[in-house]
């Protein structure tokens, strides 16, 4: 990176703390400080709801994941717009009117102290682990392509955070959200420009993408019903619609986001934004992604885009079978190359025939390319200490290093610092109101002064950003990091999402119910993750059914009946 | 007023609900129709 570059992300950090600080207004009040004393414009919240959903992940997995396996991944979007529409006219007035501080002090009013205190502490768990991979994400990826400690680049993404976030609270959240959404779109935006124009200049960027249909990287949609197929147009919509439900409706870090709003009709609104955007950007993600893939079927990539493990190999009893496969791959990166360029500039002149062998012979020359790479990853994976080696979320960081201009690396490097840090803000926050709100007030300490709660706020946002900055060293590679993030939420989404529906639409609930039927869904959501072949998806339709079920079952059991006398 | 009766209350901004409603539901289905157009137009060269 040059000088330019470390500018650009520099001025970025320092910018982003700066401009968190000086917006916040009225944070010496409990509710200023979690709320924003309930007075930001819908516009604002709307892109802070984008922006926590956003985090780094997507923009360094979600790009990769479109490069190798084109857009099918979008689908996993498409029951979002319908949950937004079910929120509107639930969860959203519902918490708002009902004056809460968090989605779970609900359920007490609702239900009972326990039911609370469960749900609460499940947002915790997942929540606070969550925070830590969306910290690990990038920095383990920034430190390697960057040459950057690991350790140093988790306290560049998690102390400036901190820092705003703790000052701040959740209006220096909200603030930066916005700004962070806006340099996360340019950039994502410049990169697409940077890989267009890396074409050849005989090269089209529709001939482009006939080459990578060839490849079948711009298959969006699977219309096949099979629970085990991870992304169908079923399980984006269905269990799809169920994530959403439950991330939207019942996760703290994006409840807290609409009850900042000014009326309960902008926080409406906030989420009509998502509605609208979500599904139209992550294409666009996806696309950069499938444009990364066309792109370096004309420039030459390295084998592997992992370089982390790679001296041990080169150094290793094995390194003159890696090395036969670096020649092997060199050869057959030149035939994929000649064949695309012959599938790219055939026109449309030429006969059927000829058009389908000029195909056939380049999907022949990726399937060998991938065999290759297949091949030194399997290699690499047994001559390492990486025996979880993954190379997809590598490609958009190698990409934007080897071939951006100087200046838009700096700015691409600063926009996954946003996408991650907008994201850590929101959920650090929300983790602070509800240890403040769920735990501290409701169980150690009822009656204090504001001064005292805003202290015990900005103790717990440091903590947590303490804790998620230490479990972030630890955590470990695991493939594509953000199916991680969303399959490990499917555990607890879909059960705590059926405890909010027998809350606001099963009047007979009672909170024995909710809180047998809760333990039921996850017990039975464990089971079915680890004894069928499922996708993750799904999940969330199985535990919010089971809760609803087995909730409504016992509360019509155990409720309580009027005396005779 | 009960929390719940409160959460019923309608808002003046209910009743251009269900024409946002509708435009979501268009939106969707565009972008969806988009997707399959695209996978279809640069599936097969």
């Amino acid at each position: 990176m040059s000088w330019v570059d470390w500018g650009v992300v520099a001025a970025y950090l320092a910018w982003v703390v700066w401009d968190g600080i000086r917006l916040s207004k009225r944070t010496n009040e409990v509710e200023g400080y979690f709320l924003a004393s309930r007075s930001l414009p819908w516009w604002a919240v709307g892109l802070s709801v984008m922006a926590t959903q956003l985090s780094a992940i997507t923009m360094v997995s979600t790009t990769g994941q479109g490069y190798a396996e084109g857009m099918k991944f979008v689908q996993f979007y498409f029951g979002l717009p319908l949950a937004m529409i079910i929120l509107s006219v639930t969860a959203v007035p519902f918490f708002w009117r009902a004056k809460v501080y968090t989605a779970y002090e609900y359920l007490e009013k609702r239900f009972d102290l326990k039911t609370r205190t469960l749900t609460a502490f499940l947002f915790l768990l997942s929540r606070g682990l969550a925070c830590s991979v969306v910290i690990a994400a990038p920095a383990v990826i920034l430190s390697i392509v960057l040459g950057w400690n690991l350790t140093l680049t988790v306290l560049a993404i998690g102390a400036p955070t901190a820092l705003y976030t703790v000052i701040g609270g959740v209006q220096a959240v909200t603030w930066t959200d916005v700004k962070q959404m806006a340099i996360i779109v340019i950039g994502i935006l410049a990169a697409v420009i940077v890989l267009v124009l890396g074409l050849p200049d005989d090269v089209s960027l529709g001939s482009a993408l006939h080459v990578a249909g060839a490849a079948g990287r711009t298959q969006a949609l699977d219309f096949r019903f099979d629970l085990t197929e991870r992304y169908t147009i079923w399980s984006g919509l269905i269990g799809g619609l169920f994530l959403s439900l439950s991330y939207f409706g019942c996760d703290q870090s994006q409840v807290q986001r609409y009850l900042t709003a000014k009326s309960v009709n902008e926080g409406r609104q906030s989420l009509f934004m998502s509605a609208f955007v979500k599904i139209p950007l992550q294409a666009l993600i996806l696309l950069t992604g499938v444009l990364m893939f066309v792109f370096f079927l004309f420039n030459k990539g390295p084998m592997l885009f992992n370089r982390a493990p790679l001296d041990q190999v080169a150094n290793g009893p094995r390194a003159a079978e890696y090395q036969a496969l670096e020649q092997e791959y060199d050869r057959a990166f030149e035939a994929r190359r000649a064949a695309a360029m012959a599938l790219a500039t055939s026109t449309s002149s030429a006969s059927e025939t000829a058009l389908a062998e000029t195909r056939e012979t380049f999907v022949a020359a990726d399937a060998a390319v991938r065999d290759v790479r297949g091949r030194a990853t399997m290699l690499v994976r047994g001559a390492s200490d990486s025996a979880n080696y993954a190379d997809v979320n590598y490609v958009f960081p190698n990409f934007v290093i080897e071939h951006m201009p100087m200046g838009l690396v700096g700015l691409i490097i600063a926009a996954i610092f946003a996408a991650a840090m907008s994201s850590i803000a929101a959920e650090l926050n929300s983790l602070a109101t509800a240890t403040v709100i769920d735990v501290y007030r409701r169980h150690f300490k009822q009656v204090a002064s504001d001064a005292h709660y805003l202290a015990a706020a900005k103790l717990a946002t440091a903590g947590w950003a303490i804790f998620a900055c230490v479990m972030a060293l630890y955590a470990a590679q695991l493939g594509s990091l953000i199916e991680v993030v969303n399959r490990f939420g499917s555990y607890f989404y879909g059960s705590i999402l059926g405890v909010f529906v027998l809350a606001i639409g099963v009047k007979q609930a009672n909170g024995h119910g909710a809180f047998i039927g809760l333990i039921a869904g996850m017990t039975t959501v464990w089971y079915v993750a680890t004894n069928t072949r499922i996708e993750f998806l799904w999940l969330n339709v199985v535990g919010a059914v089971v809760v609803t079920v087995v909730g409504l079952f016992v509360s019509l059991v155990t409720r309580t009946r009027p005396s005779a006398a | 007023m009960t929390q719940e009766r409160a959460a019923a209350k309608p808002d003046e901004g209910e009743a251009g609900l269900p024409r946002l409603f509708l435009w979501i539901l268009i939106v969707e289905a565009i972008t969806v129709a988009g997707l399959y157009w695209f996978g279809r137009h640069f599936g097969i060269s």
